[in-house]
This record gives C-alpha cells, sequence and structure tokens, in this order.
C-alpha cells in the first residue's frame, strides 16, 4: 500500500541519486513512487532527470567500438579442455564422446587429414629411406632440442583440406603431436624458437584464416 | 507480476535447468548456456574493455569458470546475473592490466568556452561521452553500461558487481559528474576515480 510518509522521508539527495535508474526504467515500484512524489514538487530534479535521460539516450545509442567477436563454442571448448589438462596435449584427459552435433564430422575429416599427413611425415622420416637427403621444414631434425620446443593447440577450421593443413604446419615448421580431442583440439610442436617469434607463429596462425582457436600450452 | 517479469522469470528456470545439467558435465546443455550468453556477454566486456581480442580471451575465460563453478551456483541470484557478475570480474580484472589508448578527440571539442550540451553537434557529444568515458575507473565505467546499455536495476548492478547497493549509488555518482561535465561540452580535470567514497 502506497504510504505517504515515506514518500516524504526521501531527500532531495536520495532522489538525484535515483535518477539514473528512473532514467533507465529499471526501479522497483516503492522507489519508484517516491522518487515520483519528489519530482512533483523539485523542479530542479525535474530538469535533472531530463537532461540523464538525454544523456542516456547517447550511451545507448553508441556503437559498438568494434564488432564483437563471433561465438565460437569449439574455442571455448577448447580452452577449457587447454585448462583442465595443463600436461601435454591429448594424453591422459577425461576425453567424453562428443555430444556437440557440429563436430562429428569435423573430427572426422580432420581426423582422416592428420592421418594422411602423418602416413606422409612417418615416410618422410624413415631412416634409409630414399628421401634421406631431404630435409622437410616439419622433420624433427630441424629442431636441436624437442624437450624445448613450444607447444600450441589448434583448432582448425572445418573446411581446411589435408593440403591447406600440411601447408599451413609447415609454414610454421610444427608437426602434430597429439590429438584430435573429442572437441577437435590438436597439439602442434613447433621447431625451437624464442618467445618473441613463437608470438609471432601464433598471430601468424590466428590471422590465417585457417584456425578457430590457438594458444600456447601453458608453460611455454 | 509485469510482463517483463515474468518473461525473465521463465528465462531464469530455463537457464537454471542447463546450468544443472551443466554441473554434471553436459556439453550439449553448456553449448546451449553458450549460445544464449556469449553474445550478451562478449558485448558486455567489449562494452567494459574495448579490444576485441581481449574480449576473446575474458570470454573463454568466463565460459570457462560457468563449465567449472555450475556446480556450485547456490541459486540466490538469477543465472543471468551470475554469469554477467563472472563477467564484470574478467573484465574488470582485463581492464586493469590495460593501459587504455585514450580516444581521439577533435581539439575544438574539448576546448573551454564551448557551447552548451544541446549546441555541440552529435559526433562531437558522443567524443565527448566517449573520453569521459575513458576517465572513469572500471568499476564505475561497469555501472554506467550496465545501467545505460543494459538496463538493469541498481539492485542487479550490486548483485553483479558483489557489492553494496549504496557503493553502486556512488559509483554512479561520481561517474554522473564526469559524464556531464562532458556532455555539456566541457572537460572535466577533476579526479572522480580518486573522489569515491566506499
Amino acid at each position: 500500500m502506497h504510504d505517504p510518509t515515506r514518500d516524504q522521508a526521501l531527500s532531495h539527495a536520495e532522489t538525484a541519486e535515483l535518477l539514473p535508474w528512473l532514467v533507465n526504467g529499471s526501479l522497483a515500484d516503492d522507489d519508484l513512487h517516491r522518487v515520483e512524489a519528489h519530482l512533483e514538487r523539485c523542479a530542479d530534479c525535474r530538469r535533472e532527470a531530463a537532461r540523464l535521460e538525454r544523456m542516456a539516450r547517447a550511451l545507448a545509442g553508441r556503437a559498438e567500438p568494434v564488432a564483437p567477436p563471433r561465438p565460437d563454442f569449439a574455442a571455448v571448448m577448447a580452452h577449457i579442455e587447454a585448462a583442465e589438462s595443463p600436461g601435454d596435449g591429448a594424453s591422459g584427459r577425461r576425453a567424453r564422446p562428443a555430444s556437440g552435433r557440429s563436430f562429428a564430422w569435423l573430427l572426422a575429416a580432420q581426423a582422416a587429414a592428420v592421418a594422411l599427413l602423418s602416413v606422409v611425415l612417418l615416410w618422410a622420416s624413415a631412416p634409409g629411406d630414399v628421401g634421406a637427403g631431404f630435409r622437410t621444414l616439419a622433420r624433427p631434425a630441424a629442431a636441436p632440442a624437442l624437450a624445448s620446443a613450444p607447444r600450441l593447440r589448434v583448432v582448425f577450421e572445418e573446411q581446411l583440406t589435408e593440403v591447406e593443413l600440411r601447408d599451413l604446419l609447415l609454414s610454421v615448421r610444427g608437426r602434430v603431436v597429439a590429438g584430435p580431442t573429442p572437441f577437435g583440439v590438436y597439439t602442434v610442436e613447433l621447431a625451437s624458437i624464442d618467445s618473441g617469434e613463437l608470438a609471432g607463429v601464433v598471430d601468424r596462425l590466428r590471422r590465417s584464416g585457417k584456425v578457430r582457436f590457438v594458444e600456447t600450452v601453458v608453460g611455454q | 507480476m509485469r510482463p517483463e517479469a515474468s518473461a525473465r522469470a521463465a528465462d531464469d528456470a530455463a537457464d537454471r535447468h542447463l546450468l544443472e545439467r551443466v554441473a554434471r558435465r553436459d556439453r550439449a546443455a553448456f553449448e546451449r548456456l553458450y549460445e544464449r550468453y556469449a553474445d550478451r556477454v562478449a558485448r558486455y566486456l567489449l562494452r567494459l574493455v574495448g579490444r576485441r581480442e581481449v574480449v576473446e580471451e575474458a570470454l573463454n575465460d568466463v565460459m570457462l569458470a560457468v563449465w567449472r563453478g555450475a556446480g556450485s551456483f547456490a541459486g540466490h541470484s538469477r543465472v543471468s546475473t551470475w554469469i554477467l557478475g563472472i563477467a564484470y570480474r574478467k573484465g574488470v580484472d582485463a581492464l586493469r592490466r590495460l593501459v587504455r589508448q585514450p580516444i581521439a578527440v577533435p581539439a575544438e571539442s574539448a576546448e573551454n568556452g564551448e557551447p552548451p550540451g544541446d549546441e555541440l553537434t552529435a559526433e562531437q557529444l558522443r567524443m565527448s561521452l566517449e573520453r569521459a568515458l575513458e576517465t572513469l575507473s572500471a568499476e564505475q565505467r561497469a555501472v554506467v553500461e550496465l545501467t545505460y546499455y543494459f538496463g538493469y536495476s541498481y539492485r542487479e548492478i550490486a548483485a553483479i558487481t558483489g557489492c553494496p547497493v549504496n557503493t553502486v549509488k556512488t559509483r554512479m555518482f561520481y561517474a554522473r559528474k564526469r559524464l556531464q561535465a562532458a556532455w555539456s561540452g566541457r572537460d572535466s580535470a577533476g579526479s572522480a576515480a580518486g573522489e569515491e567514497r566506499s
């Protein structure tokens, strides 16, 4: 029930304090009645409310400073998997069946691509093979110390072909050492580089348009 | 119950159901919850932080916290309030780490002796407001955006930011001083960020 004595108790300062929420329309009924009662007899507060309303329209109508990032559930799951598995990529992970409807075919396609790539790399690195004198950029021999080689967790774009995946890995001197996880996360090991170069590689991958998510493995 | 309150209650009931499933590690429910909140959280973080690359990271951190914390949701607030509260903390953390780059403002709009607010062009006012927003503390800026852009009540903002309602009002009070100085076309040389009396 409306209580006029409470209206009278609301001071000028208290009313002024609540005006931003009068303007945005969120005041609860009890506050609203008391503020309106004060406004009826206070010209200063009415002017202030009108001014705030104009300012609120300007503030609410501002354009986004930049377009918000597009929602990407795969990137979030990759982030979660990375956070929950601080060790190596996929080994020892609490793997669960993928429930995301959009991932099954992605996983199948990327698994096939990586399988193909693995065959290529195994063939190329076989001892005494005809390619012994030929060294690809992705071969471990190019990296002096595998133990110190930085690792990335990567989710590739869904449409990536095996050829594009191979070219991308070669361009950053990387090789797949684990994955995919149920959400399509691969662990990619790079040739030994310094931290500045690592940041550059991560940036290049992000800008390539061929990965949905990339981050360095914790501790790198 | 107001119609919008009824709609909010229905939304919250759906959110709670999803969150209960997320607590049981149901990834389909998590994806549904993500679809409901990703855009809202991203826009909020963007308003607060202003840098897309930071927003992407912060959004992932928020959803990680939701995934991990679903089982500990006490139910004392709406799910949306809980999630935006997480976003608030991640956003403020990110904002504190950033050295915010001031927005270039045409010099003439910041000079003393400008005409009153209503006589400034819309673009001059917008730039002036943007510049004033840049001078606010992360906490003040959050209150302004949650009020004017997202339309939350001061009680909801108190729940989101985890502070008393009087602190919310105080933050708004000092933010208003800055913004109104910009709105009237004058540059505020005060130190609103340090004036908070909470």
